[in-house]
């Protein structure tokens, strides 16, 4: 895993060497010998000596072949070329007049010169000259763009970021078509130098976040960047909170809704997920499929998620409570029954429930790890026939199984995961303090949260916002979803100054 | 004893835990205050823990209004 | 410490909050006990009253928007004679944080949780007052905004629920009791809601300036007295006059009448913790203004660091303050009214007669 310790760099701004064969030469011994790297050597008219290099399975060899050498060949056939003459630039000849790639950059250092190579450009090397070409022609075997893995919608886009960077730009520009998207790149990362790009809409997303993201995305010095995860550590508010501040989504359509409403989303080559701040709470809650349907139906399932939120956060907690404490609570029937379920438990409610979520949380972990046909199987089935055989067995109650079920199956409503991990967490810190003191260790918790929740801020906004502090017309957006026509606004806390986004339709 | 001791390091945890940060600022008010503090929440905190009985704070209060009380009750309701 | 400053709604959430309090546990038999089954007319009577004490907390706001009581009290009488009187607002303060925690350790130790030791409820209860403090007062009054409408939905249950079980025979004879009785019983119900709201004394330099302030100050304090007067009534209604002056806890009391279709009952522990939050922010508040007055009084400028010190103190002041919940609550009911008129009235009349004789402004940086 990357650490954040610098590791030892090759030499960086040398000039490039006049003489092409010593460059190449330079390039080999630096890149060990490395049997993926071509250098294809040529010699033009005016016994000017030139140089391919590039590193097979990076850049596209019909490319490669069409653009760069057959154009090339072609000048070999002219008895001189103007280039040849001494005191022309025959490299800015070469870029202007011969190549037909697009992309063409001069280079003046060594250091250039290996980022380049490396991030799949064609390194042009001519005799003579203290420049090289960077031609950039990548290509290599990528995933093509495909549905989504973890957030997927009934209704609605089914594209996915993939994990190339410029895919990922594309998608996000089909969807923002306005000049006013603007795109910021820099690498991260001493030793893997990833590609991270910084887009937003000028105009809408405030200077201030703006600097904010790119004074904390330069001011990481690791020496490896693989995941937009190891970003966002980097450049939360504050680490010390289950909650996450950084919102991640794998689809363009979400990101983009957020680049209007005036985030900044950032991405990281090779990783589909895609980062946006500032995030909100409420933000982990909706889901593109709110947008798609109609605002009724948006509403109710927006309801829906919240109070799977409190059931996931609640009932196991709820129960050990109750249970233990407050009996008098359930109704008179249900209480028989529990008391005759849990006759032959040997375990107190806490450290039945206990070992129910941690047996879940194992089966959970272990689905994710199956192969695909298995572990759709163990996940489901094994919840439920290892609840019943433990039943049986007289090891846990009925409830618990039911209960703990419930929990599980709640926590996969909330649409984004790092919130329902964070959920899941603090579950079992609320189940610890209703099996110590009751329901009043719960009231103790859910304070104690609030507070947290409350104090945590996102690049500058609070994160409980527009719960608190109160927005009245953006409670169109959080518990229920108005009708589009009716949202008119942009979320103020985002994009102050911004907040017009339509006109009153004409009926 | 142990409800006692444990009071006691609760205070002393309290103390290295916040102390420092005060030193280094050199606030030495604040830190009188802290002490002064720390040190009656500490002998009210012992006294709370092994349930011995204090004279009642609520007695400053009902010595400096029981005249009055009996006044209005005589005289007014 | 950041530089935000709270909003109305905040303030206007906060206000419920600080009101309603320990007064939602413990008013209605303290008013009952004088009154009897003229209760509700006590409360008509402190609804007038009441917000006349706010609109004296915000005369003393308007001398200096940026100055908080410490700070006007000194000005008022002078650096040293101001200061001691500050001490013993400062001893207020910190004796209503212990008396708000106390009280709460001796509803769940006498009716919800017997066999948990009191001292534990305490602690529980501190660590998140200290928590909250560490946190700031902008992350408390969001905290309160979140809350705000689940106690609002716990309330309204309770009133609501209880519609089916009112008797209109409890409150007759209307008026016997005669009218010095009802004053007396509204001296003593006006104290607890309205007279604490004196916290807030403490409190205004961190508000944001806005012109309703005022209007939105009193208009919370007359919904949170409108409350206070919907809980007596209804308890009065559906308890009697006898059982609500004679139970510690009459609304404790009430809740557990709530019997919905022979399955939603007994929900008594549900709805006391819903008081809890009321209690939490009235005593979180208190808590912050007496951080906020040491620090002031002292000259210190630094007060996070002074939460955990002062929380023991709180901690051992609560058990400390009564050696059971009887002389508790006669305190409570005899004397503890007259404490609360010196400080919440008394002495800022005295400061408003005092300061309006100097005839100078305090300025913000008056020690």
């Amino acid at each position: 895993m990357p650490s954040a310790q610098t590791a030892k760099v090759t030499a960086a701004a040398d000039p490039i060497d006049p003489a092409a064969s010593r460059n190449l030469d330079a390039i080999r011994t630096a890149l060990g010998g490395s049997q993926d790297l071509i250098a294809k050597e040529m010699t033009l008219p005016g016994d000017l000596r030139t140089a391919l290099v590039y590193i097979d399975g990076l850049s596209d060899n019909r490319l490669i072949h069409s653009t760069i050498v057959e154009p090339m060949q072609r000048l070999k056939q002219l008895p001189e070329w103007p280039g040849a003459a001494p005191g022309t630039d025959p490299l800015k000849l070469l870029r202007e007049d011969v190549l037909s790639a697009g992309d063409i950059r001069p280079l003046s250092d060594m250091q250039n010169l290996y980022d380049g190579l490396l991030s799949g450009n064609v390194i042009l090397l001519l005799d003579g000259c203290r420049e090289a070409l960077r031609i950039g022609i990548p290509y290599w075997e990528d995933r093509s763009v495909s549905e989504p893995i973890s957030q997927p919608v009934i209704r609605g886009p089914m594209e996915a970021f993939t994990e190339n960077i410029r895919t990922n730009t594309a998608l996000i520009r089909r969807k923002i078509k306005d000049p006013r998207l603007w795109l910021e790149s820099m690498q991260i990362g001493t030793v893997t130098k990833t590609n991270v790009g910084i887009m937003y809409v000028q105009g809408l997303a405030p200077d201030k976040v703006t600097a904010e993201v790119r004074r904390r995305l330069s001011a990481i010095r690791i020496d490896g960047v693989l995941e937009g995860g190891n970003i966002e550590e980097f450049i939360q508010d504050r680490t010390q909170t289950p909650f996450a501040t950084v919102f991640n989504s794998e689809r363009p359509d979400a990101i983009a809704a957020g680049l209007l409403e005036g985030r900044v989303a950032i991405l990281v080559d090779g990783t589909p997920f895609v980062l946006l701040v500032p995030a909100l709470f409420t933000q982990f809650f909706q889901s593109a499929e709110d947008y798609a349907q109609r605002a009724d139906i948006g509403s109710l399932l927006r309801i829906l998620r919240f109070l799977c939120l409190f059931i996931a956060l609640l009932a196991p907690a709820f129960y050990v409570a109750i249970t233990t404490f407050h009996q008098e609570m359930l109704p008179t029937s249900l209480l028989i029954n529990l008391a005759a379920q849990r006759e032959g438990v040997p375990f107190p409610a806490f450290i039945e429930a206990l070992m129910m979520e941690i047996t879940y949380e194992i089966l959970r972990e272990a689905g994710v790890r199956m192969p695909r046909p298995v572990g759709q199987a163990i996940s489901i089935v094994g919840t439920l026939v290892i609840g019943q055989a433990a039943v049986e067995a007289g090891i846990v109650s009925a409830a618990m199984v039911i209960i703990v079920s419930i929990t599980a199956i709640s926590s996969f409503v909330i649409p984004n995961v790092s919130m329902s991990i964070s959920v899941r967490m603090i579950r079992f810190l609320l189940m610890g303090l209703a099996a110590s003191f009751g329901l009043y260790g719960i009231m103790i918790g859910i304070l104690t949260l609030v507070l947290h929740l409350c104090s945590l801020h996102s690049f500058g906004v609070p994160y409980m916002s527009p719960i608190a502090p109160f927005e009245l017309d953006e409670q169109k957006d959080t518990l229920f979803r108005i009708a589009m026509p009716r949202m008119r606004g942009r979320p103020r806390a985002l994009a102050p100054g911004n907040v017009k986004r339509q006109r009153r339709a004409k009926r | 004893m142990f409800s006692t001791i444990s009071v006691l390091a609760v205070m002393i945890g309290i103390a290295a835990f916040e102390s420092p940060a005060l030193w280094r600022k050199k606030r030495k008010r604040e830190i009188a205050v802290f002490a002064a503090l720390l040190f009656i929440g500490a002998w009210l905190s012992v006294c709370a823990i092994n349930l011995i009985q204090l004279p009642s704070a609520l007695k400053l209060v009902e010595w400096l209004y029981a005249p009055l009380d009996i006044w209005l009750s005589r005289y007014v309701w | 410490m950041s530089e935000e400053k709270l909003t109305m709604k905040q303030l206007g959430a906060l206000t419920i909050f600080a009101l309603i309090g320990d007064s939602i546990i413990i008013l209605p038999s303290s008013v009952a006990g004088i009154s009897r089954q003229d209760a509700w007319l006590s409360m008509l009577l402190v609804l007038l009253f009441g917000p006349a004490g706010c609109w004296l907390m915000l005369r003393l706001r308007r001398l200096n928007p940026s100055a908080d009581l410490i700070q006007l009290l000194r000005a008022g009488f002078g650096r040293w004679a101001g200061g001691a009187v500050g001490l013993a607002f400062l001893y207020f303060l910190v004796l209503n944080t212990a008396a708000v925690t106390r009280e709460l350790g001796d509803l769940l130790a006498t009716q919800i949780m017997p066999e948990t030791p009191i001292r534990a409820t305490h602690l529980l209860f501190i660590l998140v007052l200290v928590w909250g403090v560490r946190c700031g007062l902008p992350t408390i009054a969001r905290a309160g905004e979140v809350l705000f409408p689940w106690f609002v939905l716990f309330m309204t249950a309770l009133i609501v629920l209880l519609i089916p079980r009112i008797e209109v025979d409890r409150i007759r004879p209307i008026a016997a009791e005669g009218f010095p009785t009802i004053l007396h019983g509204s001296i003593v119900a006006v104290v607890y809601p309205f007279a604490e709201l004196i916290v807030f004394a403490m409190l205004w330099p961190a508000i944001r300036p806005a012109k309703k302030l005022a209007r939105d100050f009193m208009l919370a304090s007359l919904i949170g007295g409108i409350v206070m007067f919907l809980v007596v009534f209804i308890s009065v209604l559906v308890l009697g006059p006898y059982l609500t002056a004679h139970q510690v806890y009459p609304t404790y009391a009430l809740a557990k009448k709530i019997s919905i279709g022979h399955f939603l009952e007994r929900v008594e522990a549900l709805l006391a913790i819903s008081w809890m939050i009321s209690l939490f922010f009235k005593g979180i508040l208190y808590f912050y203004a007496s951080l906020s007055g040491i620090a002031r009084l002292f000259g210190l400028r630094e007060s996070r660091a002074l939460a955990t010190p002062l929380a023991t103190v709180v901690y051992g002041l609560a058990f400390a303050m009564a050696p059971n919940l009887v002389y508790f609550n006669d305190v409570g009911i005899h004397f503890w009214p007259y404490w609360d008129i010196t400080f919440a009235y008394a002495i800022p009349l005295a400061l408003l007669a005092a300061l309006a004789i100097r005839g100078k402004k305090p300025s913000p940086a008056a020690r």
